[in-house]
């Protein structure tokens, strides 16, 4: 029952998500921003229209989208929620979570580079090459994640990640700014991808479903949404306790969602799209983020208790 | 064992009715040659796999060789299966592929030859059992390779490939007989299981032979840094041959690695330590200089020292849980690189039997010349884009399974609660997941700029689909992958007794708990499977009564498009390039536009390798040096040089009965 | 009786020495042929009956008969006559085969008093017409004669092989074969390509192939 429950939750929550992060955007700004649900209606609507496809592209072209929605559902089954172990769990099971993401990548950038046109050429080009900085960082996290607790599966490092001593709050931190931060880049937000415009500066995520319409940009718009709260699953495991009743999991679980919702519209809102040169700097400091963790991991580990 | 041998003879004898058989019929019956030869090879192989008991055949040789014992272990047979099959697909393919050489008037008596030669030879190498005779035939199999290599050899790049590569090999044969003589000398007996005498234990003369005997490997296999003959013998071959050498042949130095750690027992730690880290700067340097590459061929080419490099972290790590006395980590490990052994044959033969068609529709290895193919050569296309899914690692197909292992095995290690194995292990995870990320970037790039979009040049007649002979071969390598990659826990029950000969007292309960882990990821993979179906289905019923129609792609208002501004591989490269470039230096020639109207402007950039120009070139420009300072020797005159004979051949005479 | 058959063996060396017509050469060579074969016969009880078979075949048809028969044709129609004067005279060559007979028999002293041969005599005659042929090589200019000097190596080392073991390996056997067909394709080279293009007669042509 109360799987069904977060299963729903989990289902719905990028709708919210996304309208959270505009409606935070737009009231900075000082305008009243769209209902919190637009993107629901935008789907909707998508949903219900017909398509265009271009000349150039082939039968690639429309398999990709429903092929990326399957790979990042499946990841979904991965993740835990706090209170809630993952559908599917076994020793290593990061390991097939980063690689079906990387299997999502892959349709994404085969279908941007099917139209032939240089704009999504660009994109899918920087959007691979960020893709090589933050892999590596992110499997040093869950290295380090897998230093301190011994274990090698989402759910069994999230059960046993002990949040009251001291060190495991750093570690924890640690790992959280570098886990924003892959929210950042692979959802696209500022300061590595501008996702309102597709201005060449800002041209990773947003052109490469430049050509896209009807039923395959739903899908596509919401898979990009969910992985985002997939990652921002794994940021609240990080801070939420495992142990807890399953429905004050879950509201502890929304209230995280919605904190990283506000703060990823805040910092949206108050910094500028870093120049372009500069985003594998930017993205460099979730690496070093990554291996600040493991460091401090080990040193703890060796000495401490 | 007898009729492992008579099947290795029936290949040989294929190749060698060639140069009597007519123009048309030496690639039918050399193939012929290799499908009746399975049938012998097959069953020998696949029963010593499924029960583990060796097969052992001991032929008397007179004088120099001795005793010679040919066995085929179940490590043998493992390698003997990819061997056996790589040959009978390469002889398929060639049915095709050779088609346009025979019409350009080649004779392909050598090519058959050569290839028969070659197979016998490499399933020799894994079979038998003495030094003496194990040099004879890797000799054969490197000097049947070379000859493969220079098929086209009018040509003068093709020349100064094949002579690279001839030295090359030379050079990794002489380490070599110097750590088999060494062996041999401290033994007295020329047979490999005496070898364990000075191969195990932990002192310092078991290393040195184990890194003698590494490099000699290394050199064949295409380790760092070791591996600059891979990427000018392969584009430089025919693809059936680039294709066997690539999927099977470096394979062979693989091993001879392992043959040696089988051998030798438990590595001493910083043995293990050396390969892992070697492999892991192996796969990386390996994956960045692909991304540089414009070169078909050569691009794949350094896949194959990238794959060489993940194969040689599995091991590393197989032999680190070795050293460590951890049975589970040296079961993911060496589990990791054996499979990869065989997942990197079915998808590099199938990518490089992709780029053969390729080159035979288009005439051109040039990635920038090609795109759009995909539209004339469908076929071809979504097998190579599976090639493509697979060596990226991705899981539903078969690459996901070894780097899962190996990941999983790294992952495992962390447990254990050494800093200087916790550090390697950070190298380890983050490094083959940078290679990964990298194989991703670049098999994007090649197989959506080959492929996709619209043709870069213009072809002068449309294309046809490659024949069923190039297809077929292409299309059983697809089932494969798909096979290993979707039913592991299938497949996986044959690596047992291999498995069981690395990792002593390997208990049914720990492989049985390997299997259930594989079991569960498929299970996820097959969930992944049934969403797509679903999405795939939701979509049709979305779309079903509405309008689809077709129109240009969206190209911002602008009035006259042209495949000429669409991303070029080095565009897509371009980022990623400027990333590594102190890696990869690469030479550009620009002639910038000029004026208000300019008329003409010039790109084009080459890459080269690193290692290449500050490790090789400066030691053959020193020998160069040295050895000049000899040629007074040479003077061109035969008459001379005998009297040299001569000469020696009395003072011998007389020293031998003088002073002996 | 072996030890005539041998002794007339190393007298055939002094003929070729003494003689610069070609034809009395490749004759010559027959006769060693023949020779070996009978030297094979007489030694018949230490050798398998396989050996013999291809022993019988290697001396008898291929260096008695087939060979010479092959390299007279070629000689004839290519109308070969004499050697060139070579640089130093026969006279002085003449002294030296006399020189390297003496070394042969003082070899073969050698090996018969520390007993490591089984057949001394062979063994010395065989060094000796070894040397005798290298000597040649170096000696003559012509090309024709090279490959026949290279022809009388192989006897001697042939010869060597009867003397060091009791039976005869394949081994030897089979490299015997091996540098025959290797001259013979030499041979064949040599008169299809390269003499169209450079005269056979002087080898100090072949300087410019250096690289």
């Amino acid at each position: 029952m109360m799987t069904a429950l977060y299963i729903l939750v989990l289902l719905l929550a990028p709708f919210f998500f996304i309208g959270l992060i505009n409606r935070v955007k737009a009231l900075w700004a000082g305008r009243r921003g769209a209902p919190l649900l637009q993107t629901a209606y935008d789907l909707g609507k998508m949903l219900r229209k017909g398509e265009v496809l271009s000349h150039t592209t082939s039968f690639i072209f429309p398999l990709s989208p429903a092929l990326q929605l399957a790979a990042v559902l499946c990841a979904a089954l991965l993740v835990p929620l706090p209170g809630q172990p993952a559908l599917i769990s076994f020793p290593g099971d990061f390991i097939l979570f980063a690689y079906t993401l990387g299997l999502a990548k892959f349709m994404l950038v085969l279908a941007a580079m099917d139209t032939g046109s240089s704009f999504e050429g660009m994109g899918a080009s920087r959007e691979v090459t960020f893709s090589t900085i933050v892999e590596p960082a992110f499997f040093m996290l869950l290295g380090s994640l897998a230093l301190l607790t011994g274990q090698t599966s989402f759910t069994a490092i999230f059960a046993l990640l002990n949040y009251s001593a001291g060190y495991s709050i750093l570690v924890k931190s640690l790992c959280a700014i570098s886990l924003f931060i892959m929210l950042l880049v692979e959802g696209c937000r500022v300061p590595v991808d501008d996702p309102n415009t597709h201005l060449e500066l800002t041209m990773i995520h947003e052109v490469m479903i430049l050509d896209y319409s009807g039923p395959d940009l739903a899908f596509l718009t919401y898979a990009a949404a969910f992985k985002m709260v997939l990652l921002g699953t794994l940021l609240a495991n990080l801070f939420v306790p495992f142990n807890v009743a399953p429905l004050s999991g879950l509201l502890l679980t929304l209230a995280v969602w919605a904190l990283l919702a506000v703060g990823i519209g805040l910092v949206e809102a108050l910094t500028a799209r870093v120049r372009m040169s500069h985003v594998p700097q930017f993205i460099f400091l979730m690496t070093a983020m990554a291996v600040t963790t493991f460091a401090v991991a080990l040193f703890f580990l060796r000495g401490g208790a | 064992m007898p009729q492992a041998l008579v099947g290795i003879a029936i290949f040989f004898l294929g190749g060698l009715v060639s140069p009597l058989a007519g123009a048309r019929w030496k690639g039918p019956l050399f193939a012929l040659g290799a499908g009746l030869a399975q049938v012998f090879i097959l069953p020998a192989v696949l029963r010593v796999l499924w029960e583990g008991h060796p097969l052992t055949l001991a032929v008397d040789f007179s004088f120099p060789i001795g005793l010679a014992v040919f066995r085929m272990d179940p490590l043998a047979a493992f390698f003997a299966l990819i061997i056996s099959i790589g040959g009978l697909l390469t002889a398929l393919y060639s049915l095709g592929y050779m088609k346009m050489y025979r019409e350009s008037g080649y004779s392909l008596s050598t090519y058959y030859l050569g290839m028969g030669l070659l197979i016998a030879a490499m399933l020799l190498v894994v079979l038998v059992q003495n030094a003496l005779l194990f040099m004879i035939v890797w000799e054969i199999m490197s000097l049947a390779s070379f000859f493969l290599v220079s098929f086209e050899h009018h040509k003068e790049e093709v020349r100064r490939a094949g002579v690279y590569y001839l030295v090359s090999m030379q050079v990794g044969a002489a380490f070599l007989m110097t750590a088999f003589a060494w062996a041999s000398t401290r033994t007295g007996s020329l047979d490999f299981a005496s070898f364990s005498q000075v191969l195990g234990g932990q002192d310092l003369s078991a290393a040195g032979l184990f890194l003698l005997f590494l490099t000699g490997f290394g050199v064949k296999a295409g380790l760092l840094p070791l591996h600059t003959w891979l990427p000018l013998a392969h584009p430089a071959a025919p693809t059936g041959v680039s294709a066997i050498m690539s999927g099977v042949m470096i394979k062979t130095g693989i091993y001879g690695i392992l043959r040696i750690l089988l051998i030798g027992g438990v590595p001493h730690l910083l043995l293990a330590y050396l390969v892992f880290g070697l492999s892991l700067l192996t796969g990386i340097f390996g994956v960045i200089n692909a991304i540089a590459q414009h070169d078909l061929k050569k691009l794949l080419a350094y896949h194959s020292i990238e794959n060489i490099g993940i194969i040689g972290s599995g091991l590393g790590l197989g032999m680190l849980g070795l050293a460590y006395g951890q049975n589970t980590i040296a079961l993911f490990g060496f589990l990791g690189g054996l499979l990869h052994v065989l997942n990197h044959f079915i998808f590099k033969s199938l990518l490089f039997y992709g780029a053969g068609v390729i080159y035979l529709k288009t005439h051109t290895r040039e990635i920038d010349r090609l795109g759009g193919l995909i539209h004339e050569l469908p076929v071809t296309a979504v097998l190579f884009l599976i090639g493509s899914l697979a060596i990226s690692g991705l899981p539903v197909f078969n690459g996901f399974i070894s780097e899962f292992a190996i990941f999983a095995g790294l992952a495992r290690s962390l447990t254990l609660g050494s800093v200087s194995l916790n550090v390697a292990i950070l190298c380890g995870l983050a490094g083959l997941a940078f290679i990964g990320a990298l194989a991703l970037l670049c098999f994007t790039k090649v197989f959506s700029i080959c492929f996709l979009g619209t043709p870069r040049v213009p072809h002068p007649e449309p294309l046809t689909e490659a024949a069923f002979s190039m297809v077929a071969p292409m299309l059983v390598l697809t089932v494969m992958i798909l096979g290993i990659g979707l039913f592991a826990p299938l497949v996986l029950p044959l690596l047992t007794h291999v498995l069981g000969q690395f990792v002593p007292g390997l208990g049914g309960a720990e492989f049985a708990g390997l299997l259930a882990l594989y079991r569960r990821l498929s299970l996820a993979i097959a969930a992944l499977g049934g969403f797509s179906l679903f999405f795939l289905g939701l979509r049709w019923f979305l779309l079903r009564g509405k309008a689809v129609t077709r129109f240009k792609t969206w190209d911002c208002g602008y009035q006259e498009g042209s495949s000429r501004f669409s991303y070029t591989a080095s565009s897509f490269a371009a980022p990623f390039m400027q990333l590594v470039a102190l890696v990869v230096p690469q030479e550009l020639h620009v002639q910038p536009p000029q004026g208000l109207f300019p008329r003409e402007a010039h790109y084009a950039s080459h890459s080269h390798d690193l290692l290449e120009i500050m490790l090789i070139r400066p030691v053959n420009a020193f020998l160069g040096r040295f050895l000049g300072l000899f040629t007074w020797i040479q003077s061109g005159r035969t008459q001379q040089y005998i009297l040299y004979g001569l000469i020696f051949l009395v003072l011998l005479i007389i020293w031998i009965m003088g002073f002996s | 009786m072996s030890a005539i058959l041998i002794v007339l063996f190393g007298t055939t060396i002094l003929y070729i020495f003494a003689a610069s017509r070609i034809e009395a050469f490749i004759k010559t060579l027959a006769l060693q042929g023949l020779l070996l074969f009978l030297l094979i016969l007489i030694d018949l009880h230490e050798i398998n009956w396989w050996n013999i078979a291809l022993l019988g075949l290697e001396t008898l048809v291929i260096k008695t008969i087939v060979i010479p028969y092959f390299l007279l044709a070629v000689i004839r129609r290519n109308e070969i006559g004499r050697e060139v004067a070579p640089n130093v005279s026969q006279l002085y060559a003449l002294q030296i085969a006399s020189v390297i007979f003496t070394f042969g028999f003082i070899v073969a002293f050698w090996a018969a008093r520390t007993g490591t041969v089984a057949q001394p005599l062979y063994f010395g005659i065989s060094i000796s017409v070894i040397i005798a042929s290298l000597f040649l090589i170096v000696h003559r200019k012509r090309i024709i004669t090279h490959i026949l000097c290279y022809m009388m190596l192989e006897n001697g080392i042939f010869l060597l092989s009867l003397s060091v073991a009791n039976e005869m390996p394949l081994l030897i056997n089979l490299g015997v074969l091996l540098d025959l067909f290797v001259g013979i394709y030499l041979f064949v080279i040599f008169f299809d390509l390269i003499h169209a293009m450079y005269d056979g007669n002087n080898i100090d042509v072949l300087t410019e192939l250096k690289d």
